[in-house]
């Protein structure tokens, strides 16, 4: 700027994004994606405490189970499960934007778009069969 | 042509009278194919002159007439006034203070541009006898997408991150950064370095994916963001070198 | 907090190795050990001596450890970008170090309560 340029007329401040953060569906869920976090915690925190209770004895354990399995413990959990598999959804939509482009000299998957988003999917579900079977005692 | 009469809420900023913004509320007459720009254009011409917002083109390729129809980032150059129904609100983008009415002021945005150097670095320019630099359509096609930005600054205005962190870097300048460093003649990621590895950088961006929906040319700023964040972390850990890979 | 701004690329893997790994695993593990196992879907699976066998294995305590951790961490990151979406910038220092602090405690504890097993 010169020394001989004309002073800036005063501004009004910058106004937020209208609707944000839950007066418009897009950043709605944008929240949403963001509050899978506490969610996501709180199951990690559950499943803590089971760990907990089975390196106390079967007793502790079985204790756990009961509590667990009482309706507003069960409402929670799926609550907290509902969360996740949103999560799970978004996260891989991430990881289509990722995978889309080179990165370094890593070349993009010769994938097409659709594809690169819906293959992680059965990728997850894939693993979480197999892993609800080891859990089930079908396995190991 | 039939008329019809629409109502537009404009927000109106003139300093030195105005406190604040306010709303005022004209009526125009809009023709059945015109868009947001030319009711604006028929305010000021015909209601009221004061009235001040930017525009140039026309059809969507200067990106200068982003504005806020209805709380959504868009050129008013195509925004058809018949796809709105009721009164039609128009405010100047958000995230950046405002000179006058729809007008903003957009020193930061061109400052972040700059900043990530968005032009082919080279270590050794070739000689003008050596012949061209070559490139395929293979590689072009890489950064192709990323180059189609006419910063409009609707991004800008939509991502929720630059209104608690102005200090961001923001979606159009790290498309464009990205577009560079993918660029096969460019070796110049390690002087884009220090800007998309810093905290306003890359990593302030949350994903909240809204640039790449306002973007009116679908650059999708948001997918060259996450690649960003990966080749950074890569270079920061020293697993990539800070060069451009030809 | 200049530490945590100059490990932000840290912070970020962390959250997408996080991510991807709650991805494969979170799902499963809570549908069995907080619904299924619970309403008595998985007697013999989710039955002590089983599920002791599975948890305190070698495999199965890298496993629990590299998850849960990671999750956590994970979580951690995201929390810390939804303080400041909510709270604005001014919430930023004590975000990040709440939301990694919280990260810390819940890696020992993990280790711990996994390492007893």
């Amino acid at each position: 700027m010169s020394a001989h340029a004309a002073p800036r007329t005063p501004t009004a401040p910058a106004r937020p994004p209208s609707g944000f953060p839950v007066g418009f569906y897009r950043y709605r869920n944008y929240i949403l994606f963001a509050a899978t976090s506490l969610f996501m915690a709180l199951g990690c925190i559950g499943l803590l405490e089971g760990l907990h209770a089975l390196g106390k004895g079967e007793a502790a354990w079985n204790g756990f189970l009961a509590r667990m399995a009482r309706p507003h413990n069960l409402v929670l959990s799926v609550v907290v499960l509902g969360f996740t598999l949103y999560f799970v959804i978004r996260f891989a939509w991430v990881g289509r934007k990722i995978g889309a482009g080179r990165i370094g000299p890593v070349p993009r998957p010769p994938l097409p778009m659709p594809l690169l988003g819906v293959a992680p999917i059965g990728g997850f579900v894939t693993v979480w069969l197999v892993l609800l079977a080891i859990l089930g005692g079908l396995l190991l | 042509m039939e008329l019809r009469k629409v109502k537009f809420e404009v927000l109106r900023f003139r300093p030195g009278q105005d406190v604040e913004p306010v709303f005022e509320t004209y009526e125009v007459d809009c023709m059945e194919d015109w868009v947001v720009l030319d009711a604006l254009n028929a305010i000021k011409d015909d209601i009221d002159p004061t009235l001040s917002h930017r525009w140039s083109c026309r059809m969507g390729v200067c990106g200068s007439c982003g504005m806020l129809v209805n709380g959504r980032p868009v050129l008013t150059c195509a925004a058809f006034v018949r796809n709105y129904s009721g009164t039609i609100r128009v405010e100047p983008l958000s995230n950046f203070p405002i000179v006058r009415d729809l007008v903003v002021e957009l020193d930061s945005f061109v400052e972040k541009i700059r900043s990530v150097k968005p032009w082919i670095i080279r270590k050794l320019e070739k000689d003008v006898g050596e012949g061209e630099y070559r490139q395929s359509p293979e590689q072009l096609e890489e950064f192709k997408q990323f180059s189609m930005c006419i910063n409009c600054a609707l991004c800008y205005a939509a991502c929720p991150v630059l209104a608690n962190e102005p200090e961001f870097v923001g979606p159009a300048a790290i498309a464009l950064a990205h577009r560079y460093n993918l660029d096969s003649r460019d070796e110049g990621n390690a002087e884009r370095f220090p800007v998309l590895d810093s905290h306003d950088g890359v990593y302030a961006c949350s994903f909240a994916n809204e640039c790449s929906q306002v973007c009116p040319k679908h650059v999708d700023p948001a997918m060259a963001i996450q690649q960003a964040k990966l080749t950074d972390f890569l270079e920061w850990a020293r697993i990539l070198p800070k060069r451009s890979f030809t | 907090m200049k530490l945590i701004h100059k490990l932000e690329p840290l912070w970020w893997i962390l959250f997408g190795a996080g991510g991807f790994v709650a991805c494969f695993f979170l799902p499963a593990l809570l549908l069995g050990v907080l619904i299924l196992g619970p309403l008595g879907a998985m007697p013999h699976g989710l039955s002590y001596d089983h599920a002791h066998m599975l948890a305190s294995s070698m495999v199965g305590k890298g496993f629990l450890c590299v998850v849960i951790t990671l999750v956590l961490w994970h979580c951690a990151h995201h929390l810390r970008h939804f303080i400041l979406d909510l709270g604005g910038h001014s919430l930023a220092t004590i975000a990040a170090f709440s939301s990694y602090g919280l990260a810390v405690v819940g890696t020992i504890a993990t280790f711990s309560i996994v390492g007893a097993l």
